[in-house]
């Protein structure tokens, strides 16, 4: 047992290096090719957790964009059965701050498209969309690949994310998934964002507990003071509640829908409590764009929104507690 | 302490199987504390009787063995198959592990008796005059032939007054020694010396109690630890209040709140968000509790980071019973039935969850200075 968890670490270990590595060579963005290359997909076969975890953390200490929600999505719906091949780079068309699809699906299977690209698009990418279905249902749709000159670049929040958007009526739906498999890939989608948020939420913290350690103000470390200590050590909670349902929500469970919806939640909020405390507690040097919050702080902002803002997270969430009937014991001890 | 393998009984199919003929003995939440504390007695006897209590703690002191993990199961199930808390969990759970660490002696013989539902316990820390600065407590024990005898007021102990054994932290060595000097006794509270006298709380109950003690004789194989040697017991038994309370507390919060899920409207968007918040703060909670039980039942020493359970839990507490309070406005407000006293009663008892056991702003410094590393505060030694 002591040592499959040596292992375990030391497995854990090699990957975040290498995935360190990569991050730090690749200032424009980690893309497909490069996850490949990384042997990203064949680890993420292997133990999801792993893999998931450690590029969503390590690209969202750097603030970095990528095309790591996208590769976990397809992934997870490959080993699902879904028609789609991780070898192929793909690129997911997410639905725009508080709109349900990234698209409206039409009877004669036309759709109307209007959502977001992550890292921006590569020619001949496979194309998948987080759309709405004639009866207002969630659907995820393959589509004809896009031309990148068809895709707008925006700055947005955060022009390091490398967003690009969709607009346009386009004929070309290939195909629709099942529905469980759209369930998969949304929940999926939020999970490697919120190991993005919490890498972001780390790292803010770190750079707030160096800062405060150092400068000295009325002649004493500024982080001696009581107000700026329990500001930071809320993050730490804040951080921890995330980390804790986050590993849950690898659980063999029939609530895994709600505990990743739960996990994000405290995702955004980790970021969100981060990055107001980061910021005040580094005072006028925090507002400096040099400053290394900046990126982090416009990175909070620009996905505070997506994949659905806290409030409209929480209404899911009541929604979900309300079909259960319950508020249900997310994996116990023993029998479930 | 590495869990060994017992085949243990799974306790939640046999509360349900078991549910009509154990209402008689349910300690329900809308009781009053003297019955559910008459009826958490009668609970545990007729679980023991079934062999469902003591599993999860060493067959050497008493217990059935097995990993201190199946000890969070039973928590859950109780809760889980619809019976209140028995009232005797919270001081097994925060005594019981320094007593099978420190006093095996002591642990296999009183822990039985715990566990059938003969006996209630109490932590006697806390005295007036030492709160969140427990280094400073001054009830002081003097040796006495082959004991002690221990001087001084106790305050804050909870269900006190209907405890047989007390847990008390006492000082033994020089009066400014702090945290150098103190030892841990385990004290009869019927013996000559001990007066015991209930004080009301905010919940409408008789909570907690002062503690007098006046020359109280303690023979000295009751010593829980080593002379001066308190603080160290008490830290190890801090991990517990703070991971093992904590879970039994998010075991008892999962039932308020699911209670509370039939009538929320889902249209009502205002509501709706504040039982969501609960619930997400909820499952935080459950999630790290897990994770620090899971570490506690495989031997670790948890450091300073089990400060962080215990925040999560006082700002659950608030969360789901500010979400009651919410759902239930007006009976809240205006209700005299028992369901709407019950609910008063445990909001005003949530709002202790963030002074007892350390206090939420003592818990962030300690997050903020020996998790993060942020430099003391230069007042304090
Ligand atoms: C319901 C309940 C049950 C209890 N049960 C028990 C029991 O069974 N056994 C037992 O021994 N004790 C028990 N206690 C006592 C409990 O442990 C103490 O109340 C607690 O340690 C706080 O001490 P205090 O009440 O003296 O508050 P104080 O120490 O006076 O603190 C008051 C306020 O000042 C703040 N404060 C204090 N020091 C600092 C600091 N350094 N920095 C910032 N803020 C600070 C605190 O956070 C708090 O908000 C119980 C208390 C309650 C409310």
């Amino acid at each position: 047992m002591a040592e499959l968890v040596d292992e375990m670490e030391e497995l854990a270990e090699a990957v975040s290096e290498s995935t360190r590595a990569l991050v730090a060579q690749s200032p424009e963005g980690v893309g497909w090719k490069a996850l490949l290359e990384l042997g990203w997909f064949e680890l993420a076969g292997e133990d999801p957790r792993l893999a998931t975890g450690v590029l969503g953390e390590e690209l969202g200490r750097a603030a970095l964009a990528s095309r790591a929600l996208d590769a976990a999505v397809v992934h997870a719906l490959e080993q699902a059965g879904a028609p789609v091949v991780a070898e192929q780079s793909h690129a997911v068309l997410y639905p725009l701050p508080s709109s349900p699809g990234a698209g409206q699906l039409f009877a004669d299977g036309s759709a109307e498209l209007d959502g977001l690209f992550l890292g921006g698009v590569e020619p001949g990418d496979k194309i998948l969309a987080f759309v709405t279905d004639p009866a207002g249902q969630p659907a995820v749709v393959r589509l004809a690949p896009v031309e990148p000159s068809e895709v707008a670049g925006l700055d947005g929040a955060d022009a390091r994310v490398r967003a690009g958007r969709l607009t346009g009526r386009s004929a070309a739906v290939l195909d629709r998934l099942a529905p469980e498999h759209a369930r998969l890939a949304l929940r999926t989608a939020r999970r490697a964002l919120a190991y993005q948020l919490v890498g972001a939420a780390e790292e803010c913290l770190r750079i707030a507990v160096t800062h405060v350690s150092e400068r000295h103000q009325f002649g004493r470390p500024i982080g001696s003071y009581q107000a700026v200590k329990h500001r930071l050590a809320d993050v730490r909670v804040a951080i921890a509640a995330a980390r804790s349902v986050l590993a849950g929500s690898w659980d063999e469970s029939d609530q895994t829908e709600l505990t990743v919806l739960v996990a994000t939640s405290l995702a955004k909020k980790a970021v969100q409590t981060a990055v107001a405390h980061g910021l005040q507690v580094c005072g006028g040097m925090g507002f400096t764009e040099e400053f290394p919050l900046a990126p982090l702080v416009r990175r909070a902002q620009f996905f505070a929104p997506f994949l659905g803002s806290a409030a409209e997270l929480g209404m899911e969430t009541a929604r979900l507690l309300k079909a259960c009937g319950t508020a249900p014991r997310i994996s116990g001890f023993g029998t479930p | 302490m590495a869990s060994q393998e017992v085949d243990a009984p799974n306790v939640l199919e046999w509360l349900r199987a078991h549910s009509d003929t154990l209402q008689d003995c349910n300690p329900r939440r809308t009781d009053s504390l003297d019955d559910r504390i008459d009826r958490s007695l009668e609970f545990f006897a007729r679980l023991d009787a079934a062999g469902l209590t003591g599993w999860g703690w060493p067959a050497e002191s008493g217990g059935r063995g097995g990993s201190a993990e199946l000890r969070a199961e039973l928590y859950d199930a109780i809760t889980a198959a619809g019976f209140g808390m028995p009232e005797q969990v919270g001081a097994l759970e925060v005594l019981g592990s320094a007593l099978v660490a420190h006093n095996p002696g002591i642990a296999s013989r009183y822990l039985p008796e715990l566990l059938a539902g003969r006996a209630l316990w109490c932590q006697g820390f806390s005295e007036p005059e030492a709160g969140s600065d427990l280094a400073s407590l001054r009830t002081r024990a003097v040796r006495d032939g082959q004991g002690w005898r221990i001087t001084g007021q106790k305050v804050w102990t909870s269900l006190g007054h209907r405890s047989n054994w007390c847990g008390v932290l006492a000082r033994t060595g020089a009066p400014d020694s702090r945290h150098r000097g103190l030892t841990l006794f385990w004290v009869d509270l019927q013996a000559a010396g001990v007066d015991v006298r209930p004080l009301l709380t905010l919940t409408g109950e008789e909570e907690f109690s002062e503690v007098f003690l006046d020359g109280v004789y303690v023979p000295s194989d009751h010593m829980i630890g080593p002379v001066d040697g308190g603080w160290g017991v008490a830290m190890d038994l801090l991990q517990y209040e703070r991971g093992m309370w904590a879970w039994q507390r998010q075991a008892i919060m999962h039932s308020t709140l699911s209670g509370l899920i039939a009538e929320l409207d889902e249209s009502d968007a205002l509501t709706a968000s504040i039982v969501a918040e609960a619930y997400i703060s909820l499952t935080a909670l459950r999630m790290r509790c897990r994770e620090t039980v899971k570490r506690l039942a495989a031997g670790e020493r948890l450091g300073p980071e089990v400060s962080i359970d215990k925040i999560l839990l006082g700002q659950t507490e608030h969360l789901v019973n500010d979400a009651v309070r919410a759902v239930r406005e007006r009976g809240f407000a205006i209700g005299d039935s028992a369901e709407a006293r019950t609910e008063r009663a445990e909001w005003f008892y949530s709002r202790a969850a963030t002074v007892y056991g350390g206090a939420a702003e003592v818990q962030r410094n300690i997050v903020a200075e020996r998790v993060l590393g942020l430099p003391r505060e230069a007042a304090r030694g």
